[in-house]
């Protein structure tokens, strides 16, 4: 019984918005920071800005169970 | 009071990582230098890289720039840094925005490009191609049958260098990163252009009244760092993809690779720009012995008779449109400078 328990609360469930494409994705993230969300969405840590209400996030910092982040890629095209 | 608080969320109010400098929250790692930084350091670390530029190339000794501003974060962040970094070398900026006529995009980046000019405090010329040459790039490229990016480029091209020529200015500043340059030099070397390679240097030289050289003070920053650069300062620059973009451009796709190459092995971007920047000369001494001629209609830099500009807009509307453009911007240059002497008439 613990075990199921302890299951759900490690999964975080976040409202992602990705830019510029205006993409809305929601995530069910194993894992607590945001580098882990990054890799998750299958992008790169080199090629995205995350945010949190227009602050800037360090790769370690630790992202909290349904908060809304917003994550801006930095390529661009040709 | 102090409320009590279960120590989970105590470890999330606090800072992941702190500054490798001055020890306050960090809001980025640069993986290849082994720091974390904060807003302050990071604006310093990119302000540097920047700086590094500015003395290779000797633009902070240049008279007059030109700065081409389109809008978005990375010409923004290189206009943010090179006001605040050029103010006390007396250099005078002036900002030049072309809106290419395609749609709300193009309208969304004037906005943010005069937004920007105005913030900062420098003069800001809009060329409007709609309204000076009566054509948009997406008709220009539909009635001459050629790709929308490479006709996008060449008008953007021409319209920045004759500016540059008409208002005497040193150099035009450009906001290429070290990403596009290293695409750039990566889809030339795959097509052996030795020459294309020789031409994305931190600047290039000016052959006097024809074409006025290019300088690239994002030589060095990512396109990560331009944008973070642009969050924390909060500058205005309007972030989106142009709505003519081919679905899969070569370019994209070798930054997505070298992102994740760089991702596995930090640092491989910076060593690659460094020794780029190292072996120009000898790109340089592969290409072609570039000779520019002057273009018999516009007078501007050529390699044929003839200049790509002249030859697309005759093709286009019957008529080389070069001098019509030449001849309006003198006219904004001049209606500039006397706003400029009557401010100073009414400032003493």
């Amino acid at each position: 019984m613990p075990e199921s328990r302890t299951m759900a609360k490690d999964v975080k469930r976040l409202h992602v918005v990705i830019l510029p494409d205006n993409v809305k994705k929601n995530v069910e993230l194993e894992g607590s920071r945001v580098k882990e969300l990054v890799k998750a969405l299958g992008m790169s840590i080199e090629e995205v800005v995350v945010v949190r209400e227009g602050r800037p996030l360090h790769e370690d910092d630790i992202v909290e169970d349904g908060e809304e982040l917003t994550v801006i890629r930095a390529a661009s095209g040709g | 009071m102090l409320r009590m608080v279960k120590s989970s969320q105590l470890y999330v109010r606090r800072a992941a990582a702190s500054c490798s400098v001055c020890g306050a929250p960090a809001v980025v790692r640069i993986s290849y230098a082994r720091l974390d930084l904060c807003t302050l350091h990071f604006r310093e670390f990119v302000e540097r890289k920047i700086a590094r530029i500015l003395k290779k190339t000797g633009l902070s000794r240049a008279r007059r720039v030109i700065v081409a501003v389109s809008g978005g974060k990375d010409s923004a962040a290189m206009l943010y840094a090179l006001a605040s970094m050029l103010k006390k070398d007396n250099v005078e900026l002036i900002g030049v925005h072309i809106n290419l006529g395609l749609g709300e995009y193009s309208e969304e980046s004037m906005k943010k490009a005069h937004e920007l000019c105005h913030r900062v405090g420098i003069p800001c010329i809009i060329v409007e191609l709609e309204k000076v040459l009566g054509v948009t790039v997406p008709e220009l490229a539909k009635r001459a049958r050629r790709p929308t990016c490479s006709v996008c480029g060449l008008v953007k091209r021409y319209i920045l260098n004759a500016v540059a020529v008409e208002a005497d200015a040193d150099y035009v500043a450009t906001g290429h990163t070290a990403d596009d340059i290293i695409a750039y030099t990566l889809k030339e070397f795959m097509f052996q252009n030795m020459d294309g390679v020789s031409k994305l240097a931190p600047s290039t030289s000016t052959v006097k009244g024809l074409a006025v050289g290019r300088v690239r003070p994002l030589y060095e920053v990512t396109e990560r760092e331009s944008l973070l650069y642009s969050l924390i300062n909060g500058i205005p620059f309007h972030h989106s993809e142009c709505p003519y973009r081919p679905r899969a451009p070569i370019e994209q796709r070798i930054k997505e690779f070298v992102n994740k190459l760089e991702e596995e092995h930090p640092g491989i971007k910076i060593t690659y720009i460094r020794r780029l920047e190292r072996n120009m000369g000898m790109y340089h001494s592969w290409g072609r012995e570039s000779s520019y001629g002057r273009c018999k209609h516009c007078g501007l830099a050529s390699s044929g008779v003839v200049c790509g500009f002249c030859r697309l807009t005759e093709k286009v509307t019957g008529k080389p449109l070069g001098e019509k453009v030449r001849a309006w911007i003198r006219g904004v240059l001049a209606s500039l400078r006397a706003e400029e002497s009557l401010m100073e008439v009414r400032g003493s």
